[in-house]
């Protein structure tokens, strides 16, 4: 190793604790990217080798009822790879043994004697189904996991009247149902009320009494690029069985929750190491600035001694090369152990059954290259000026740093009057402005972080809470898979502990305005419903009448309407035989919903525009919600089980409990986020503060030695710091606002706003928690310097030149 | 020039070792010193004689490792940390080589700093006008020569009103004739407002100008010299 190299390491040995700060920030930046890139491209070549292997579909039509040779038709069309026609029934699951265990089962059709060619399933405990006719169910793997069936026990579907008792084969996943929602409209992932059940087509038919038909086709294509022409042509060749517009793979609800997942992942991956890494870089500027600083005389002796201008630029930008390198090294290596055990456990998580984790070199390559480049980015001013040293000078005695500096404590009412000793902090907090500019853009970003990532939990809970206190006033609701009569209403209101009971109508319809089509659903209320509280965008509350439907914000938007305009609509599932009519309605007021997709209308109304289409009987409703005496609710939701036809019972809390879990998976990633913001912060201050205190090591033991008590130094050492902290926080908080709008603006694209819409919320808490982070941990962060400032050699530290 | 019997400072076989790493260094060996109230001491060695861990013991930002420091009579050495910071604020007043001023701070405010620490600090603008710097007042260090800074640090050593001024090398980072102004400054505080002033130099031109020269060589008092006629600063030649 040449005598330079030695000095190098020396040199950096010396300043260990500050390097090893900023290496910190590098090696989490550089890990946080590989471990989130390596994750998402991972997660997205998992989903691809599932979609592939398991051969998920291109695109699907629905219609009421079909032949199953319709499938013919699709199959035979150009382009179109395999078709699979199908019967999918919703329908009663009761679990034998489990009183309260009513819930809502979808059967999916499989196709006798051999596998599906679209839409495929893959087995992870138990068997595939044997034979056409055996009564064997495979059960999606989330549902079977929540009520904790396996292969051989027992579930009973009843149907109408009928009740037949199947035995689960296997547990499976299915690439349709890696999030298992029921619709788009209906996209909360609920394994406590809903189960996807896969059963052999000869089987199903006859226990839903649809022998010979089929509801759905699903396809694939062979060039995906002719997948609008294909679509369109299986949608023209199936009309005499009335088909729903095509819903290609991209709009397909599962792949569109993971799609969005995916992407949110992706975002995130970048960001975030962009924060560290910036700040990072920052840091090591100002390190390597003061170590060039320091070692003016040195520099100069080296060029006295001969060594060229490059050889010493070279030198100095080494070191910023060499933390670059071994951070980078270290978080490149970081993230990818953590990117392995994160995608398994995510995949596992959201059960995707072909799960791919392998090292992703060109990620860890494009971690290692951005970390280390970062550094060497921010070396190459400080090693540069190296260049403009001449050696004359820098043997001479330095001149004094700090020349006029900016008086904030003048500028600062009340401050003025103080006593300098509590002045001076003011005046130091503007002393290097560059270095003061680095701490601040440290001190910010790592606000900014913290409050992003709480802002976006306020954001989400702000958003349930809307959904579960303002919207929803019922303590538990009964779905029905057929329609029943108004009448029932009454009868729960009688039972004891029901405070109020309500019939509501749900119905899936599409809304067509010029080119645009959406499908919606539409729930209809009573007048003056009690339990569904509607109001406007602006918060006014909103009473339903007879001057139209309200439609939720994604809807106006989708449709491109306002109030006083007129839209079309139609309902789905029509029965076959029946003209696809649609009714003109004029839109009378819009709401702001987490779930924007919903249209409401008087209960009545809904029913007289489709009685014919869907033959609702007056006073028919699909479900009761119920306002309960919380003592009275596991009572009531026995009873509630019992009424004809009734399917899912959910309770408020139930769907706070489906949240909480949901939200669980976020609180897990914001507190991630938090400590990777502390880290963040600890490691700006932590830097900043040691040099700050390093440099005025003879300053503070020159006022030691003239007799300024030691509480006194360090009181104003840590009201620099804090103010230094607070400026930061201040400026960091609007930016950490903005941050959080910019990521939920990014994250809440058009499809996601389809799923679930979030406003941006800030908790005033939120700014509190975010400032009192960072004063913690800037306290924390001058510990190390306080320590330093008790044990300092006043008769050494006086003797030091001033620079 | 008034000597009393009693002595403001005395050092009783003080020594003062260092350890560095693994050998052990002598920087005073039984030094035996006295100095009375209102003398002006110049302690003169070469460098490494000890004669700032002299300036430094009773100074008292230094503890001897043997014998006592009785500054007015009180042994120093046993203080306090806290006993110590008082002592340092009220009875001595430090001058440094390199004039350890504060660079966020005017001269003025360099002064004042050391004024709101005792009770009664003499009035500023007496003490700027005394040093000389009343134009000054209003400029930062960096905006100062090398010898308006060491004013600045005299006077701030000044606006506490110590009876005791250290002097470390206070004219070694200033050339011959800002030095000489230097030395006349500290000669006439030191008649003027009598007070005791211990200088610390390796410059034996200086010493002509001392009541009394102590010199040392290898930590060691090797002699302690009374000046009777001693020379007017403003004739130094060096």
């Amino acid at each position: 190793m040449s005598v330079l190299a030695l000095k190098l390491v020396r040199d950096l040995w010396q300043a260990r604790w500050q390097y090893l700060a900023v290496g910190t920030m590098i090696l989490l930046g550089v890990a946080f990217f590989g471990a989130a890139y390596m994750m998402y491209r991972n997660l997205e070549a998992s989903y691809a080798r599932s979609y592939d292997r398991l051969r998920f579909e291109h695109f699907g039509i629905a219609f009421y009822a079909a032949p199953e040779q319709a499938a013919d038709r699709v199959r035979r069309i150009p382009g179109v790879a395999a078709v699979e026609g199908r019967l999918v029934e919703d329908v009663i699951v009761e679990l034998p043994g489990r009183t309260t265990k009513t819930l809502m089962g979808r059967l999916i059709s499989l196709p006798a004697n051999r596998r599906p060619q679209v839409n495929d399933v893959f087995v992870t405990q138990g068997r595939y189904v044997r034979g056409r006719t055996a009564r064997e169910i495979l059960l999606e793997g989330s549902f079977a996991a929540y009520h904790r069936l396996r292969p051989g026990d027992v579930v009973d579907v009843v149907r109408g009247g009928g009740r037949a008792r199947l035995h689960v084969a296997g547990i499976v996943q299915s690439p349709e149902y890696v999030f298992v929602v029921r619709s788009k409209q209906d996209l909360m992932p609920f394994p406590e009320t809903f189960g996807v059940m896969f059963i052999s087509g000869d089987v199903l038919r006859p226990l839903v009494g649809k022998t010979g038909l089929i509801n759905e086709i699903r396809a694939t294509v062979t060039d995906p690029a002719r997948l609008p022409a294909v679509m369109r042509e299986a949608q023209r060749v199936l009309r005499a069985y009335r088909p729903e517009d095509p819903v290609a793979r991209r709009d397909q609800p599962s792949y569109q929750l993971l799609d969005q997942d995916l992407q949110g992942l992706r975002m995130y991956s970048v960001l975030f190491p962009f924060f560290f890494l910036s700040v990072a870089g920052l840091t090591v500027y100002t390190l390597l600035v003061r170590m060039v600083h320091l070692q003016r005389p040195v520099i100069g002796l080296l060029r006295a001694l001969g060594f060229t201008r490059h050889r010493v630029v070279a030198h100095y930008l080494a070191a910023a090369g060499v933390i670059g390198a071994m951070s980078s090294a270290g978080g490149t290596l970081l993230g990818y152990w953590v990117a392995g055990g994160a995608t398994r456990w995510y995949a596992s998580f959201i059960s995707v059954p072909y799960v791919i984790a392998v090292p992703r070199w060109d990620v860890m390559a494009a971690g290692f290259f951005i970390g280390a480049g970062t550094c060497l980015l921010a070396g190459v001013l400080p090693a540069r000026a190296t260049a403009r040293i001449r050696a004359a000078e820098a043997l001479r005695t330095p001149v004094l740093a700090a020349g006029r500096v900016v008086a904030l404590d003048r500028l600062v009412p009340g401050v003025g009057r103080m006593r300098l000793v509590w002045r001076l902090p003011f005046r130091n907090v503007l002393r290097h402005p560059r270095r003061t500019i680095s701490t601040l853009f440290g001190v910010s970003a790592a606000s900014a972080l913290i409050m992003t990532a709480q802002g976006l939990l306020d954001s989400a809970e702000a958003a349930l809470d809307t959904l579960l206190r303002q919207v929803f006033h019922d303590d538990i609701r009964v779905e029905f898979v057929r329609a029943q009569d108004r009448t029932l209403v009454s009868r729960v209101r009688s039972w004891p502990g029901v405070v109020w009971a309500e019939g509501a109508l749900e119905l899936p319809v599409e809304f067509h305005r010029g080119p645009v089509t959406y499908a919606a659903l539409a729930v209809g209320l009573e007048p003056g419903s009690q339990l569904q509280r509607l109001t406007t965008e602006d918060g006014t509350p909103l009473r339903l009448g007879d001057a139209g439907v309200v439609l939720g914000q994604t809807l106006r938007a989708k449709l491109g309407v306002e109030p006083g305009d007129l839209v079309e609509v139609s309902v789905l599932r029509r029965r076959a035989e029946d003209e696809p009519r649609r009714r003109t309605v004029r839109v009378a007021a819009t709401v702001w919903e987490p779930i924007g997709t919903i249209a409401y209308l008087p209960a009545d109304r809904l029913r007289q525009l489709f009685r014919r289409e869907v033959d609702l009987p007056k006073g028919a409703i699909s479900g009761i919600r119920v306002k309960a005496d919380p003592r009275h609710l596991g009572e009531i939701r026995v009873r509630l089980l019992q009424l004809p036809d009734a399917a899912a019972v959910t309770t408020l809390r139930d769907l706070q409990g489906m949240f909480e879990n949901l939200m669980g998976m976020m609180r897990r990633f914001i507190a991630l986020m938090l400590a990777f913001g502390m880290a963040l912060a600890f490691a700006i201050t932590f830097n900043m503060v040691t040099i700050n205190v390093l440099e005025r090591s003879n300053e503070v033991a020159t006022m030691r030695t003239i007799g300024v008590d030691g509480w006194v130094i360090l009181g104003m050492i840590t009201v620099e710091n804090l103010l230094t902290a607070l400026i930061g926080v201040a400026l960091g908080l609007p930016l950490g606002r903005l941050t959080v709008e910019g990521f939920l603006r990014a994250a809440q694209t058009e499809e996601q706003m389809e799923l679930f819409a979030m406003k941006v919320v800030v908790n005033p808490q939120t700014y509190v928690l975010t400032a009192t982070a960072i004063v913690i941990v800037v306290l924390l962060s001058q510990l190390p310097s306080i320590l330093q400032v008790n044990r300092l050699d006043l008769a050494r530290a006086t003797k030091e030149r001033v620079t | 020039m008034a000597v009393t019997t009693a002595p403001l400072v005395r050092l009783e076989r003080v020594s003062k070792t260092y350890r560095m790493g693994e050998v052990e260094v002598h920087a005073l060996r039984d030094a035996d010193l006295a100095v009375q109230r209102g003398e002006f001491v110049v302690i003169l060695g070469p460098s490494g004689s000890g004669k700032t861990t002299i300036l430094n013991l009773v100074g008292g930002i230094d503890t001897p490792s043997a014998g006592r420091v009785l500054v007015d009579g009180a042994d120093i050495a046993t203080f306090s940390d806290a006993a110590l910071t008082r002592y340092r604020r009220d009875t001595v007043g430090f001058v440094f080589q390199f004039f350890n001023l504060i660079p966020t701070l005017t001269a003025r405010e360099n002064i004042e700093l050391a004024a709101e620490l005792v009770p009664r600090p003499r009035n500023l603008d007496e003490v700027l006008e005394a040093v000389g710097l009343g134009e000054r007042a209003r400029h930062y260090p960096a905006e100062l020569s090398g010898g308006e800074q060491q004013r600045v640090a005299i006077a701030r050593a000044l606006v506490k009103n110590p009876p005791v001024l250290l002097c470390d090398e206070p004219t070694g980072e200033l050339d011959f004739e800002t030095g000489r102004r230097i030395m006349v400054l500290l000669r006439r505080i030191n008649r003027v407002e009598g007070r005791t002033v211990l200088l610390v130099t390796h410059n034996s031109a200086i010493a002509a100008v001392a009541d009394r020269v102590v010199r040392l060589r290898s930590g060691v008092i090797v002699a302690d010299q009374p000046n009777a006629a001693p020379l007017d600063p403003a004739d130094l030649q060096w």
